[in-house]
């Protein structure tokens, strides 16, 4: 198991106020990990930095890249999942929901994790082709029907702590490491060659909201207590 | 009735008692380098007034104080502790006005300058009884719990407090 990309956004403290990120500054991977660089070659879909101190709902030492639905990042290298657990963490602060969100996306079959337009629910495309098992699933987080809380993603602080098992099941929690919605299905477990964060590819199903934190773990499916641990971090993050 | 910080001593005269430091929470944060973590506290009003004020981007160190540190290794499935490691450090202002941060750098310091410096010559950072693998080399999340109690010359010592009991994650 591993920590392949760890994009600590909101410790940034010295890239200044408004920069955009993608082109001449990128956002880089944690030190001592593997060169996976946040790129973005059009212009107009670059994110922008926001300084500690600019956003109120965060504590003043907290910073955070700002998305507009339209921006997403390249990683410079695919970050290849599957076929063993992974686990992926995504933090950010005022979402707004009113479209779909892909926030993880592969090179190949548009796959996906992503948050359903409403912020009630969150959406998963696996890597296949194949049809129902390769199409897109939006499993409904605003019951309790795949899950032990009825949670919406609001605009404060938020987090989905998504963890495929790496055997068809697929486990997703949010900041207080409830579970928020699970599912199993063939084709969950398939190959996912992460190069995406934050858009499709193309700057389109991008998330509104400024990214505080992204994390990839490859071979490393983590528990509900874990998850509780991460989000326990995230909440650190509050002001 | 006595007043706050007043007591009676033996044969009725009444003496300054020490002020009680006071921590009212405790968080771990993490960092974009490889030490990984740092620790931020928070003091109440009353502790703050008696301390010193803080202002943004003013991380000035209180001389007065020291803050005794203990990082507990937090097994997830059931927040036991797994190891501990202790060092006493520093003590810094931190953004807000009530918020502390330890570290065992030295000398007055930029927020930049500062997170890099909070504890990785104190506590032994490569000390795998403590942080299960070394934390400066290790490739997977671990989660602690960090105890805190704060002194200070003149002052009682605060109760000891903690963050999260669960554990809070810190990536390598």
């Amino acid at each position: 198991m591993a920590l392949e990309l760890h994009y600590c956004i909101q410790a940034d403290v010295s890239t200044a106020n408004d920069t955009s990120i993608g082109d001449a500054v990128k956002l880089s991977n944690k030190a001592g990990l593997s060169t996976v660089n946040g790129a973005q070659s059009t212009a107009s879909r670059r994110p922008v930095h926001k300084a500690p101190a600019t956003n109120a709902k965060l504590f003043p030492s907290v910073g955070s890249l700002s998305f507009d639905g339209t921006d997403g990042l390249d990683l410079s290298a695919e970050v290849n999942l599957g076929g063993q657990p992974y686990t992926l963490v995504f933090a950010w602060v005022d979402g707004d929901y009113t479209s779909d969100a892909w926030l993880f996306t592969a090179s190949s079959n548009s796959a996906h994790y992503g948050i359903d337009a409403g912020g009630a629910g969150v959406l998963l495309k696996p890597n296949s082709s194949r049809s129902p098992g390769g199409d897109e699933d939006s499993i409904v987080t605003s019951n309790t029907d795949n899950s032990t809380v009825d949670y919406t993603f609001g605009s404060d602080v938020e987090a989905l702590i998504i963890v495929n098992e790496g055997n068809d099941d697929v486990n997703f929690y949010n900041i207080d490491g409830d579970l928020i919605a699970t599912k199993s299905e063939s084709l969950y477990d398939s190959s996912f060659p992460l190069a995406y964060i934050g858009h499709n590819g193309v700057g389109s199903r991008g998330l509104n909201a400024s990214v505080l934190d992204v994390q990839v773990h490859s071979s490393f499916a983590a528990t509900a207590g874990q998850a509780k641990a991460i989000g326990q971090y995230i909440k650190n993050l509050k002001d | 009735m006595l007043g706050l910080g007043q007591s009676l001593a033996h044969g009725g005269a009444p003496s300054e008692t020490p002020f009680k430091l006071v921590v009212s929470s405790v968080q771990i944060l993490q960092k974009p380098d490889d030490e990984s973590f740092s620790v931020r506290a928070f003091i109440t009003s009353e502790t703050r007034d008696a301390v010193g004020t803080s202002s943004v981007n003013s991380y000035t160190r209180y001389t007065n104080l020291t803050a005794d540190l203990v990082m507990n290794r937090i097994d997830t499935s059931d927040s036991s502790v797994e190891a501990s490691a202790t060092a006493t450090l520093n003590v810094y202002k931190g953004v807000s006005s009530s918020d502390i941060r330890l570290s065992d750098a030295t000398g007055n310091s930029s927020f930049s300058a500062l997170i890099g410096q909070d504890g990785a010559d104190t506590l032994d950072m490569t000390d795998t009884n403590v942080f299960s693998q070394d934390i400066t080399t290790a490739v997977t999340a671990q989660a602690f719990r960090a105890d805190v109690v704060l002194k200070g010359t003149g002052f009682t010592d605060s109760d000891s407090v903690s963050s999260a009991a669960s554990g809070t994650q810190i990536s390598p």
